[in-house]
């Protein structure tokens, strides 16, 4: 493995055999010296193969008519093959569903990934201890609400008589409005309300990583006469930035792990053309009624289209930022 | 960084300063007050609260829901081993997590790229719930309360995460002059890496205590007896049984015949018990970001 | 070594013989004890002594018999249990039950969507008990797949030799038998049959204060009525606390209650007002039919004018509840047991099916009173005699009682103890004290509904007002236009509900949207067309043709 690493670094042309052999050598010589870091990662190498390289054998249930008795190998192929992703791509709805998997997907996670940072470099630039370190604990906090209390306090508070219509009533006189029962809106909720709960949450990471810039850093900066905003742009954003591009590729390669849970309660009888998702079209088709060859033959779709992604943003992110996953 | 505030602050800055305090303010009374409606929901009449009644102050103050939830012995247990799970879970998911990351961030540690991609693999594609069930089952873990600790050992987004930290916060210097010194591994690992990176380790304790701390699907799955479920298990157990009894109510369930008062408590309870399940969660917050700033002081070391 | 062994067996031959003749004394004594307590369960059942002689397990009684087994056995049991409930080991029915029949139980209980995930995952994996008891609607499924299987046992059998009181209840209803048969003609699954006077669907409920207040004197029987009705009470203090404009004329949350049962059916004729259902002996899918977008207009004029709740689409059932207690609303979707009886002292009515331009024909809908597959014996379960023997007592009638517990038993409790009728006519009962009513039965003695089991209990609470008020509404304004709808029991083969419910999901989907945009005035009424041609396009011709096949095989089995 360390070879095709190798091959990559060496450049285009094709390394010579003296040249191979010399990396050979040199491997050889650091597996030797390095001997400690294979017992660091074993436990992690036994846990994945464990749990996650063990039971990869049931991913042929996506092709397979499953019968419980006759388990995963003895159940009879699917007929055609690809069956029960026909299955799923023949519903009437099905561009509908993709398209508003997309489309709240995105919006949710361009919005939800860019607040973190935000607020993170905003917090670290409060002087004030105490203020700090409120805004911090608070802001954090929403996290802990639960997602049925979260929609129903959406329920709430965008209700005729709810709070934001109160404030509207009483600040512009306006008439109440039915947030909950207008389409355009579905996405504008469940993306804000998602971002109230999570920014905080999401800012933690990066103000550990901007608690690694190094004082002298801003200190000789100063001295130049470099302003505040100078400063974030120069030396904060480029100190967390390895860690922005990562979780933005581990973002993008999660694009179409939508959870149901939170779109599922949230759904009403009248916006069912913007909010039907994949994943609540599946758990209302797939898992209620058990039909785990429809479920797995789901995911393993939205799996392969993350994996597309992840790999594609990799790759841009290795050309443009010199950061990459591998 | 904080001492050369006091230094002259240019108009700029001084702007920058004003609008990020009001930002913050405004921010803060966002995330605040929906916070504060949870509170005094769990103490207000569920009736009032459902019609819109309750803002800013409770109404009919009644602490039932709290009454019932230290009442309910389920609850107080769930408790207890919620605790363990997170405390215990925590400790390995550090143990498997750190080491794995530091060796993936180091250059000179042949096979990376290999191990990398073979973690990665596993966030895409798997086996299932029911394969992963059968292995769970086969390894005598079903229904084990070490499954709790054991499954969710590591997360690979985790293990990305701290790579990167350590990947961008040790400078590869520092190994290099430790392997002059003729400092092993596992030495510089333990006595030089670690220590200056404890805002690493705090922010991932936080991720993986947090997640141990909400997640209920593990103990769904493979938890049957009642003495080893967690406290979010029951937890949505009570919810359910609010978003129950209100069904049961309009379509005709009245030979279930539940009582007026349940259904209230069953409504205040819902808010009670997510004071009082994340008070703990809430709590380390403070407690973790002290390391923060220990980063801080050992990052003028490297510098 | 030799001597010491044989002295062991010898040992153990003893203990054999010595237990075998206890066992058999202890018998004689129960046999003889049962012979009072249950005197007509011998006699309805002549026959089953018999076959249970033949190859009765040994540890096992001969039907009519009790204890069930000789030697206490332990049945392990997964149930769905209400959110909230209390544990099944704690219940005094399954205390007591265990007394009578010698039968210990384990419990993996688990609530609602818990239940489904687990119950899926312990049969597919393995992992499942001896018996599932109170399945949930998604087991008619699991029968047709785990009883061929082989993972559900077959009961034909088992019920015809052991269990007198469910072949009884088979023979007497042939719809029952049907709607448990599977596709395969076995039975794996045992229902849950039930009449009381209670459970009655409720539609359209009322205060007979609202229509005072407004000078109204007769309950509408049409729309055009129900109409004049709303917007009185919209325009006039209804309520009666001296703001005209605080009553909301017609409420409900979601389409699923009064619009369903009491809205569409005025204009289809059709009970089913979202699905499908028999029209002049067809079946027809109730939002595709030319009637329907009569329904819309009128629904949509409602909702513009203000008469119909403007947040019905949005609200919780928490959210709307809160209104209806607060009396702000007209014409509501539930039970007047959910008003504060306290407070509530006037009569609350209810609307009778409605009729109107397109449909002059009163219909409501029978409410669905036997949910197939609540029970199945699994292949793990070794004694599955003694299972289904068990399982036949929850099919007792009062009369076969088997001290003093029957399918009514699980219902209310014991006869005497937790309850009693307040006359010779049976007509009312009362709680006896310090049970005050199901919440109490559910917390400390049954499971009230939905375990396998037979119970007809038409007996109406007394000193329950509003309970009362319900029973004498539904008796007078529904049950008189009962319809038999599409049974809703039916069977599906594998392939035809495989994509069956892709079709049924897709358009349940669509249909509710639309009805919502049309109703809202979102899309205007012009677009119906293009709606019917959208169900057509979704499949709706192709799943019509499986309901009438399922139709069909289901009145065959009828015969």
């Amino acid at each position: 493995m360390g070879m095709k690493k190798d091959k990559r670094k060496e450049g285009r042309a094709r390394p010579s055999k003296e040249v191979r052999a010399r990396i050979r050598h040199r491997n050889q010589v650091l597996i030797k010296r390095n001997w400690a870091l294979y017992l660091f990662i074993l436990p992690a190498f036994l846990y994945f193969l464990i749990f996650a390289y063990v039971p990869m054998y049931g991913v042929q249930i996506a092709f397979k008519d499953f019968i419980a008795t006759k388990g995963f190998g003895g159940s009879p192929w699917a007929d055609p093959i690809f069956k029960h992703f026909l299955t799923f791509f023949s519903s009437v709805n099905f561009s509908q569903i993709f398209m508003n998997t997309i489309t709240l997907s995105l919006y949710y996670m361009a919005v939800s990934f860019v607040t973190p940072i935000i607020l993170a470099l905003m917090i670290n630039e409060v002087g004030n201890k105490y203020f700090k370190k409120t805004v911090q604990n608070i802001t954090y906090m929403p996290y802990f609400i639960s997602t049925v209390v979260l929609v129903g306090m959406i329920d709430l508070f965008l209700s005729r008589n709810g709070l934001f219509n109160q404030i509207g009533g009483a600040l512009f006189n306006s008439e109440p409005t039915m947030f909950l029962m207008k389409d355009s809106l579905f996405n504008d909720i469940y993306v804000w309300s998602g971002v109230w709960q999570v920014t905080g949450y999401g800012a933690v990471i990066y103000i550990a990583a901007l608690s690694g810039v190094s004082p002298e850093l801003h200190e000789a900066a100063i001295m130049d006469g470099a302003g505040r905003m100078q400063r974030i742009r120069h030396i904060n954003l480029p100190a967390i930035m390895p860690t922005i591009v990562v979780m933005l590729i581990m973002t993008v390669g999660g694009i179409m792990n939508l959870s149901f849970e939170k779109v599922l309660l949230m759904q009403k009888d009248g916006n069912m053309m913007v909010s039907e998702v994949i994943s609540t079209y599946v758990y209302k088709l797939g898992i209620q009624r058990a039909q785990y060859s429809l479920s797995s033959a789901v995911g393993l779709f939205n799996n392969v289209i993350n994996l597309i992604l992840l790999v594609t943003v990799n790759k841009i992110s290795r050309k443009v930022s010199e950061n990459s996953l591998w | 960084m904080k001492r050369k505030n006091r230094m002259k602050q240019s108009r700029g800055d001084k702007i920058f300063v004003i609008i990020n305090y009001t930002l913050l303010t405004v921010i803060l009374l966002l995330c605040l007050y929906p916070l504060w409606f949870v509170i005094i929901s769990s103490v207000s009449n569920p009736d009032l609260v459902n019609s819109g009644k309750v803002w800013l102050l409770p109404k009919e103050i009644s602490f039932t829901g709290y009454k019932n939830l230290f009442n309910d012995k389920s609850i107080i247990r769930g408790y207890i081993n919620t605790l363990i799970y997170t405390g215990g879970g925590t400790l390995l998911n550090l143990a498997v997590t750190l080491p794995a990351a530091y060796a993936l961030s180091r250059k000179d540690f042949v096979g990376r790229k290999f191990f990398t991609l073979m973690f990665l693999f596993t966030m895409f594609f798997s086996g299932g719930l029911i394969p992963t069930f059968m292995t769970v089952k086969n390894l005598g873990l079903y229904n084990n309360p070490w499954v709790m600790v054991i499954l969710g050992a590591t997360s690979m987004t985790n293990i990305i995460i701290s790579r990167t930290f350590f990947m961008t916060n040790i400078p590869n210097e520092l190994h290099e002059a430790a392997q002059i010194d003729g400092c092993g591994n596992v030495r510089l690992f333990l006595q030089v890496v670690l220590p200056i990176s404890t805002a690493i380790c705090a922010v991932m304790a936080l991720f993986f205590a947090v997640n141990h701390w909400n997640g209920y699907f593990t103990a769904l799955i493979y938890i049957r007896d009642d003495r080893y479920k967690p406290l979010q298990i029951i937890m949505r157990e009570v919810l359910m049984r609010s978003q129950f009894n209100a069904e049961m109510l309009q379509q005709g369930g009245d030979s279930a015949g539940l009582l007026q008062e349940e259904l209230k408590a069953a409504e205040q309870i819902k808010y009670a018990l997510i004071v009082v399940a994340s008070l703990p969660v809430m709590a380390i917050y403070p407690f973790i970001q002290k390391y923060f700033v220990k980063g801080v002081t050992v990052g003028a070391v490297k510098g | 070594m030799k001597f010491k062994k044989l002295v062991a067996m010898g040992l153990c031959t003893c203990l054999a013989v010595s237990m075998l003749a206890g066992c058999g004394k202890k018998n004689d004594d129960q046999a003889n004890n049962n012979g009072t307590v249950a005197p007509t369960e011998g006699q309805s059942n002549p026959s089953g002594g018999d076959t249970g002689k033949d190859d009765m397990p040994e540890n096992v009684n001969a039907v009519g018999v009790y204890p069930i087994v000789k030697e206490p056995i332990t049945l392990t049991i997964m149930g769905r249990k209400d959110p909230g409930a209390t544990d099944w080991g704690e219940l005094e029915v399954f205390k007591r039950l265990t007394k009578i029949t010698n039968i210990n139980f384990e419990f993996e209980l688990s609530e609602g969507d818990t239940f489904v995930e687990q119950k899926n995952i312990a049969l597919v994996g393995g992992e499942y008990p001896d018996l599932i008891l109170r399945a949930d609607t998604s087991s008619i499924t699991d029968e047709e797949t785990y009883g061929p299987q082989g993972v559900f046992l077959d009961l034909t059998d088992l019920i015809d030799k052991y269990a007198p009181n469910i072949k009884a209840l088979l023979e007497e209803r042939p719809d029952i038998k049907a709607a448990i048969t599977s596709m395969d003609g076995k039975i794996y699954g045992l229902p849950y049959a039930f009449q009381t006077a209670t459970t009655q669907a409720h539609t359209g409920f009322f205060d007979s204060k609202w229509m005072e207040n407004v000078g109204i004197t007769k309950v509408p029987e049409t729309t055009d009525e129900l109409y004049d009705m709303l917007v009185k009470f919209k325009e006039m203090d209804a309520n009666g606390n001296g703001d005209p404009n605080d009553e909301i004329p017609f409420s409900c949350s979601g389409l699923n209650t009064t619009i369903r049962r009491l809205l569409i059916p005025a204009f289809t004729g059709t009970a089913e007002g979202l699905g499908f259902d028999i029209k002049d002996g067809e079946v027809v899918y109730a939002p595709a039919l030319p009637e329907y977008k009569e329904f819309l207009i009128y629904a949509n004029k409602l909702y513009s004018e203000g008469l119909l709740d403007p947040e019905f689409s949005t609200q919780t059932s928490q959210q709307w509840q809160a209104k209806v207690k607060a009396d702000m609303c007209g014409i509501y979707s539930a039970s007047p047991t959910l008003l504060d009886p306290e407070v509530t002292t006037t009569q609350q009515l209810s609307l009778p099916p409605l009729t109107s331009s397109s449909n002059d024909k009163k219909v409501a809908i029978q409410p669905d009173n036997l949910y197939p597959a609540r029970g199945f014996i699994t292949d793990k379960c070794k004694d599955p005699v003694a299972a289904i023997r068990l399982l036949d007592m929850f099919y007792a009638t009062p009369e076969n009682a088997v001290e003093g517990f029957s399918g009514q038993t699980l219902f209310l409790g014991w006869e005497g103890e937790h309850w009693k009728y307040t006359d010779d006519t049976k007509e009312h009962y009362q709680w006896i004290d310090p049970i005050t009513g199901f919440g109490d039965i559910n917390k400390s003695i049954s499971v009230n509904m939905e375990l396998p089991g037979y119970l007809n209990f038409t007996a109406g609470p007394a000193g329950n007002p509003l309970m009362e008020m319900k029973v004498e509404q539904v008796n007078k304004m529904q049950k008189p236009y009962y319809t038999t709808a599409y049974p809703i029991n039916a069977r599906f083969t594998a392939e035809e509900s495989e994509r069956g419910n892709v079709i049924e999901n897709d358009l349940y989907t669509y249909v509710t949207m639309m009805t919502t945009k049309f109703i809202i005035g979102e899309v205007s009424i012009d677009k119906f067309d293009e709606y019917i041609d959208t169900l057509n396009k979704t499949g709706l011709p192709e799943l019509l043709e499986i309901k009438r096949a399922a139709l069909a095989r289901w009145n065959e089995a009828m015969k």
